[in-house]
């Protein structure tokens, strides 16, 4: 019903090889770019597509190469974000392991709209098969020349290479990733210098996640207009959703941005194992859940932000009525405890202080002042954190205190959990 | 020093203009320049906004999240330390919701901070406790389970401990290693609450030790093992003076407590080091108790030292000599140590002057021969007596013959720190390899003798004269003079190494004429030594000098006869040199030592041996014993560093005050006034006699010190005042130094250097305890490839052999160091380093070998 | 350091304009080369670096995949965040623990398997899943565990 996309080469077995790929169109966006678009052309297409960034903070891509000094000696970078390590989210691995072509080609075409020589590909390292999948990709591509010196006989030349990670959700962080990169404790950077003016090295860097680049080259192909009229004109574009938790039809789909989540998730994905939806998390875990009265909510950024939640990542976790939300807010909490960097005084020391008194209130030793501690945890983190991790940590709690409190005050009245 | 966050006209990229934001902080309305952090406008407003990681020298971080303030138009709360102001930004640090935060900020350290309080040294001054108190909530919410990381505090190294379960992960530790000190040897493992610093595998037993992450710790967590438990900060009396190891002149404060030394810090504000100290400033004071200390008087009577009464001591002193009237001036030298104060060493040349009749005077024992003569042209107009961090902000800065990171380790803090927030650019020629090598522009490894080809080769380079030098030297000058020629201005420091080596005379003759040089080209010009000792330019200033009375006047010169009652001689006198010389020869009478110990130190044990045997009478005034106190007929008992007031200058031409922390020990009396007691002796009145006379009577006849007073002198010190050009006109071209092979594997020898360690300063620190504790013996050190060419391994014993003697050390070996270089630090007194050399040879050639003895 | 992994490292190297940055690639290497990472190695691969010590020792102990400790020569690591959580990862672990006698964290007498709780591996949509070494095994189940065990247990010989 809707058309797919990206999805069309990731349910095709065999994309991951150039060969495959080349035969079903790829590369030729890239010939077009080369030939017929200068860098600045190219930004402003990218610019009228009104792509939005897909790794979860929804930043104009256009827009943001547009950061990039046009008169500086210095070397650009461009990164790609494939550290995918936000619970629920799984598109970036699909597309690595089927179709790693499309990205290569997208950073491509990034890459020759910034003028960067060099891009360095972050991926989890959880992710081996993506790795392999990837680096026999980026083989593949220099040997046909797509990669290198002069680029299909154009002035543009490229390097592209695999940083992998170690395991720290934090590189997900788009400073933390240079960081690593650099060799150094993933820790977010300040900004501003923003990553476009000083990023890795100190050099103008973009950094853009797996899947904003895998669009590109379908945008350089169909057109900016093409793009920028599928679903709402704010946040455009077709989308990958991934959808998990307690759904019959789990797995990765491809809508128009703004299909409202509750057709996602009870027409596409089959409903509930139990029949009933209790709420659904959007865009991974640091999205504030979605209770079910709301859950005719467009999925595209501007609605789900006025929503009071975010698109994210578009990880779609679904909780039936069987499931207990407090255990799953403890989880989430004990997740962003683990995960934290450690920099900045209220997510180290909030996230410890709220996944104990969570623990301790779930397994049902709680007290109604834990309530209390825990909203002043909420405060106190959300909007003082250093970076992003702390604020998703108080959001995500604070939505599930404030659509479930109930849940809580019967874990702690009954003094044990009432799912369980 | 200053911070990161100084911006002059360059740096806003407009000439001579400064572009100012206004902004309202508080509702009060501020001119700033542009640039400048919402923070530093606070404090400037004397409005208090809380930090812990932030701090002026460190990079900023913006992490503890106390600074968090109120800027209209922004949706979040924003950090004060790195937000810049903007045209019309309005700040308000004191809204409710930010009293809120900052409570709530302390709520969650103190939620697993433990309260130690009770049994934590920081108790009284720690950072978290005065926060907590002012902006804290007064009530703890949280109770579930503390995070503990350890049981037991961990032992880092012999000075450094740490309570991992304290630290607030503010990383001032871990940036000052860094970026400051430049050891880099902290670091941060794990992340989220497991977050921990450490050493490399919890160990700091390889680092500096020079403990300024204790410093800088805002609470409990790093802690001195030396002075744990010890006090409570309101039980200590504290002292801020000047540090008598090298000529940095950092301020300490030295913390007693019912008398007894119990720990040395240093104030943020205060002197060229702003809270920072090296190792033996900061844990080497313990010297003061340690060794054998000199309580009473002591004669020689019958082949033996014995205790005698200061009278006795006196009288003997005046049998031996009679009628100073009547004994040859000639026949009598004087050695006083650097390290003694100003009005010390005045009084003591005034002595030897007018009550002696002589000018044979030296204050060193270890620089080449000579170099009196080129000093003078070098201390008058073109030292330059100003600040080092002003010094250091020029194009670019020679630092030539310096061991800068062990000879001076807080100049080279300050110049990393200098070099990180600035673009001037750093060319550094030493014999050893320097933490600042990776600082540099260009760096080279140069042996001592051969600075002065590398100046005679910038001279002509910068005359547009051809040069001939093989690369690497030809190189190094090459880029050197490339940068000093588009540099609007030059800075030079000089080390110490220069000054030991035989062409040192003519080294400084070349360094003259190219300094003037980069005058004359309209540059401007900086020139300062990196002394090794606390008051070596004060001991030259103060006229401890055969040919040159104080100021550098000339011996003939008016005005002495009439402030002293009595005309200094005339004939020049010997240097130390000539002076050994002449009593091996037995040709003198008297020798009579302030501090000094040449037994140890005069680089020919041999002819010191010689010396010391033949002199007709050896007197030693000095706090401590020594190989040269065990051979003195008469040694007197003076005040050791902390137990008489003085100044010292230090190598900014900075003058600073030393100050009483106690009396003298034992019997001893202060340096001064046995000085006025001994010329008693000979019925003469030396008249000046407390410091502030003595400083008065300076004041008057040494033209650099004109208009000081010593009671006017701040914490900060008084510059000295440069003075008109001594010497004659243009120098004729100086001779061209002979070439030198440098380094070069001559038969398997290596060249032999010496110099401080980083633990030690001299010969002082030996006595300390706590500087013992950490390197007690001497070592030798040499390249790896050095090493396994001869088949040795690190840790082995080894025999050091040269023409002269030979030693017994462990070897250690350095991957940086140049084939052909042989170390071994000077400190020791063991190992009798002086054997080795000879005098007029330095470095010397030696051969490295096995030592199978057990 | 072998001169195999030092001669990799050193290829490694040239992807990069700074030292620095060939750390993590380095202990990535090292470690598959069957180094712990911890001692000697992490003073060779700041030697070759030529970065302080420290450097290294911080990035080591920073990832979760780099080890300073031994591990089992079967690393399973089950995922427990929110999808896998909702898909029963809990009964899972427990039938692990059972099955392996050991705790979360722990590792058998043997040698043979170490028990982990790792966060969302990025297979959300086949929960449950965790990873032995480097290999996915998802849509797991009791019984599928027991499979997966019985297959990587040596068997005695017959």
């Amino acid at each position: 019903m809707y058309e797919k996309i990206l999805l069309k080469n990731l349910e095709t077995p065999g994309c991951h090889d150039i060969g495959t790929y080349e035969a079903r169109g790829g590369y030729k966006a890239l010939a077009t770019v080369l030939k017929d678009y200068s860098p600045g052309d190219l930004i402003e297409l990218v610019k009228r597509s009104n792509l939005r960034g897909r790794g979860g903070a929804g930043f104009p891509t256009g827009v943001k190469w547009g950061f990039v000094p046009k008169d500086t000696d210095k070397p650009i970078y461009l990164c790609c974000n494939s550290d995918e390590g936000e619970p629920g989210t799984f598109k970036d691995r699909a597309l690595m392991e089927k179709d790693p072509h499309v990205m290569i080609e997208g950073m491509l075409i990034a890459a020759y709209a910034i003028g960067s020589e060099i891009s360095y590909n972050y991926i989890r390292g959880e992710y081996t098969l993506s790795i392999e999948r990837v680096e026999t990709a980026l083989h593949q591509a220099y040997e046909r020349g797509f990669l290198g010196k002069n680029i299909l006989g154009s002035d543009f030349s490229h390097d592209m290479y695999v940083h992998r990670g170690a395991g720290a959700y934090i590189c997900g962080e788009e400073t933390a990733l240079l960081e690593s990169i650099e060799g150094r404790r993933a820790q977010p950077k300040l900004k501003p210098p923003f990553p476009a003016v000083a990023g890795l090295y100190e050099c103008p860097t973009i950094i853009n996640n797996t899947e904003t680049f895998a669009y590109l080259p379908h945008i350089v192909e169909r057109g900016a207009e093409w793009f920028r009229g599928i679903g709402p004109e704010g946040s455009p574009g077709p989308k990958l959703y991934c959808l998990s938790g307690q759904v019959k039809k789990p797995g990765l789909y491809e809508f128009p941005m703004g299909i409202s989540l509750r057709e996602m998730v009870e027409e596409h994905a089959g409903g509930t194992h139990s029949g009933k939806v209790k709420a659904v998390i959007p865009g991974g875990v640091s999205a504030p859940l979605i209770p079910e009265c709301d859950l005719d909510v467009g999925m595209d950024f501007d609605s789900l932000a006025a929503a009071g939640s975010m698109l994210g990542s578009a990880g779609v976790i679904v909780l039936d009525d069987t499931a207990c939300v407090v255990r799953v807010a403890t989880r989430i909490m004990e997740f962003f405890n683990l995960e934290s960097c450690g920099k900045c005084t209220p997510c180290r020391e909030g996230n410890d202080w709220a996944a104990k008194v969570l623990r301790r209130l779930e397994a049902g030793n709680g007290r109604r002042e834990d309530l209390d501690q825990l909203e002043f945890l909420c405060d106190s983190i959300f909007g003082t954190s250093f970076c992003a991790l702390g604020d998703a940590a108080a959001w995500s709690l604070g939505a599930a205190l404030k659509h479930f409190r109930e849940e809580f005050e019967r874990h702690i009245d009954e003094g044990k959990c009432p799912f369980h | 020093m200053k911070g990161n966050a100084r911006f002059t006209e360059r740096e806003t990229g407009q000439e001579g203009l400064i572009h100012m934001v206004q902004l309202t902080i508080d509702d009060i309305a501020v001119d700033v320049p542009e640039g400048t952090l919402v923070l530093e406008v606070a404090l400037a407003q004397g409005i208090d906004v809380p930090t812990f990681c932030y701090q002026k020298r460190l990079s900023p971080l913006a992490s503890c999240r106390m600074c968090l303030v109120a800027i209209e138009g922004a949706a979040k709360l924003q950090p004060a330390c790195v937000t810049p102001v903007m045209d019309g930004m309005v700040v308000h640090t004191a809204t409710e919701q930010v009293a809120k935060i900052r409570a709530s900020m302390l709520e969650l350290l103190l939620a697993n901070h433990p309260l130690d309080c009770p049994v934590c040294d920081k108790s009284g001054e720690c950072e978290l406790q005065d926060m907590v108190f002012e902006y804290g909530a007064g009530v703890s919410r949280f109770q579930d389970e503390k995070r503990v990381f350890h049981s037991q505090d961990l032992s880092l190294n012999q000075v450094i401990i740490f309570n991992s379960n304290r630290c607030i992960q503010c990383q001032r530790c871990v940036r000052i290693c860094e970026e400051v000190v430049g050891a880099v040897a902290l670091g941060t493992v794990e992340k989220g609450m497991d977050t921990a610093i450490t050493g490399f595998e919890n160990s700091l037993e390889s680092c500096d030790h020079c403990g300024n992450c204790i410093e800088v710790c805002p609470v409990g967590a790093l802690m001195s093992q030396p002075y744990r438990y010890k006090a409570r900060p309101w039980d200590l009396v504290e002292t801020d003076t000047t540090c008598p190891f090298c000529g940095t002149g950092c301020q300490l404060t030295v913390s007693a407590r019912d008398g007894q030394l119990a720990r040395v810090t240093s104030k943020y504000e205060t002197g060229v080091n702003g809270e920072t100290l090296c190792v033996k400033g900061r844990y080497g004071i313990d010297f003061i108790d340690g060794g054998d200390r000199i309580e009473t008087p002591l004669l020689r009577r019958d082949g033996t030292l014995s205790a005698v009464t200061w009278e006795e001591a006196y009288a003997a002193l005046r049998e031996h000599i009679g009628d100073p009237a009547a004994v040859n001036g000639g026949r009598i030298g004087g050695l006083a140590s650097a390290q003694q104060s100003c009005e010390t060493l005045y009084l003591f040349q005034k002595m030897m002057r007018t009550v002696f009749g002589t000018n044979n005077l030296d204050s060193s024992n270890r620089w080449a021969a000579g170099i009196y003569d080129a000093l003078p042209g070098l201390f008058g107009d073109l030292y330059s007596r100003r600040p080092l961090d002003e010094l250091l902000e020029a194009d670019s800065i020679l630092v030539i013959g310096s061991s800068v990171t062990d000879d001076n380790p807080v100049s080279d803090y300050l110049i990393r720190a200098t070099l990180r927030n600035r673009t001037g650019k750093l060319f550094l020629a030493s014999a050893r390899p320097s933490r600042l090598d990776k600082d540099s522009t260009a760096h080279l490894r140069l042996l001592p003798g051969d600075e002065v080809q590398l100046i005679a080769l910038l001279d002509h380079a910068l005359a547009g004269m051809a040069g001939e030098a093989a690369a690497p030297l030809g190189e190094f000058v090459q880029q050197a003079v490339t940068t000093v020629k588009s540099a609007a201005s030059v800075t030079v420091l000089v080390g110490v190494d220069l000054l030991r080596a035989p062409q040192a005379n003519l080294a400084l003759q070349w360094l003259e004429r190219f300094l003037r040089r980069l005058r004359g080209s309209g540059k401007q010009v900086g020139l300062q030594f990196l002394f090794d000792r606390s008051n070596q330019m004060g001991a030259w200033e103060m006229g401890v000098l055969p040919g040159h009375l104080p100021g550098w006047r000339s011996l003939g010169e008016a005005g002495f006869e009439q402030a002293w009652g009595k005309p200094p001689p005339r004939m020049p006198g010997a240097d130390i040199h000539a002076m050994l010389e002449r009593c091996a020869d037995g040709e003198m009478d008297l020798l009579y030592l302030i501090g000094s110990d040449p037994l140890a130190a005069y680089p020919d044990r041999d002819l010191v041996e010689k010396a010391l045997s033949s002199v007709g009478l050896l007197v030693v005034q000095a706090a401590h014993h020594s190989a040269t106190t065990a051979r003195a007929d008469i040694v007197l008992p003076g005040a050791a560093f902390g137990e008489e007031t003085g100044t010292v200058i230090g190598n900014e031409g900075r003058v600073q005050i030393i100050r009483e922390i106690r009396r003298p020990a034992g019997r001893a009396r202060r340096n001064m006034e046995i000085l006025t007691q001994v010329a008693e002796t000979f019925d003469c009145d030396l008249g000046a006699a407390t410091p502030q006379e003595v400083f008065a009577e300076i004041a008057q006849l040494v033209p650099s010190f004109q208009g000081l007073s010593l009671g006017d002198i701040s914490a900060a010190g008084a510059l000295t005042a440069s003075t008109p050009r001594v010497g004659g006109e243009e120098l004729d071209g100086p001779p061209m130094p002979t070439r030198s092979n440098g380094l070069r594997l001559d038969n398997g020898k290596l060249m032999l250097v010496t110099g401080d360690c980083g633990f030690h300063s001299g010969f002082a620190t030996e006595q300390s305890a706590t500087l013992s504790g950490i390197l007690k013996d001497s070592y030798v050190e040499i390249g790896s490839t050095d090493g396994q060419a001869k088949g040795l391994a690190q840790g082995d014993n080894v025999i050091v052999r040269s023409g002269r003697g030979e030693t017994r050390l462990k070897l250690r070996l350095n991957k940086n160091f140049p084939p052909g270089l042989a170390f071994i630090p000077e400190n020791f007194a063991h190992p009798r380093l002086n054997q080795l050399f000879s005098q007029g040879e330095y470095p010397c050639p030696v051969d490295i070998l096995p030592d199978h003895a057990p | 350091m072998d001169g195999d992994l030092k001669e990799r490292i050193e290829a490694i190297m040239g992807r990069y304009p700074t030292r620095r940055s060939a750390i993590m690639p380095a202990l990535c290497l090292a470690q598959e080369c069957g180094e712990l990472l911890r001692g000697e190695i992490l003073k060779d691969i700041a030697d070759l670096l030529e970065v302080p010590e420290i450097w290294v020792y911080e990035v080591t102990s920073f990832y979760s995949m780099l080890y300073s400790e031994p591990v089992g020569k079967f690393h399973i690591q089950l995922c427990t965040n929110v999808s896998c959580l909702l898909s029963r990862s809990t009964p899972l672990l427990e039938h692990l623990k059972q099955r392996l006698q050991i705790g979360e964290g722990g590792t058998t007498a043997d040698g043979l398997y170490t028990l982990t709780t790792v966060e969302c591996l990025g297979s959300c949509d086949t929960a449950p899943v965790l990873m032995v070494n480097e290999v996915y095994h998802e849509n797991m189940s009791e019984q599928r565990i027991d499979t997966l065990l019985d297959q990587l247990t040596p068997q005695p010989a017959a």
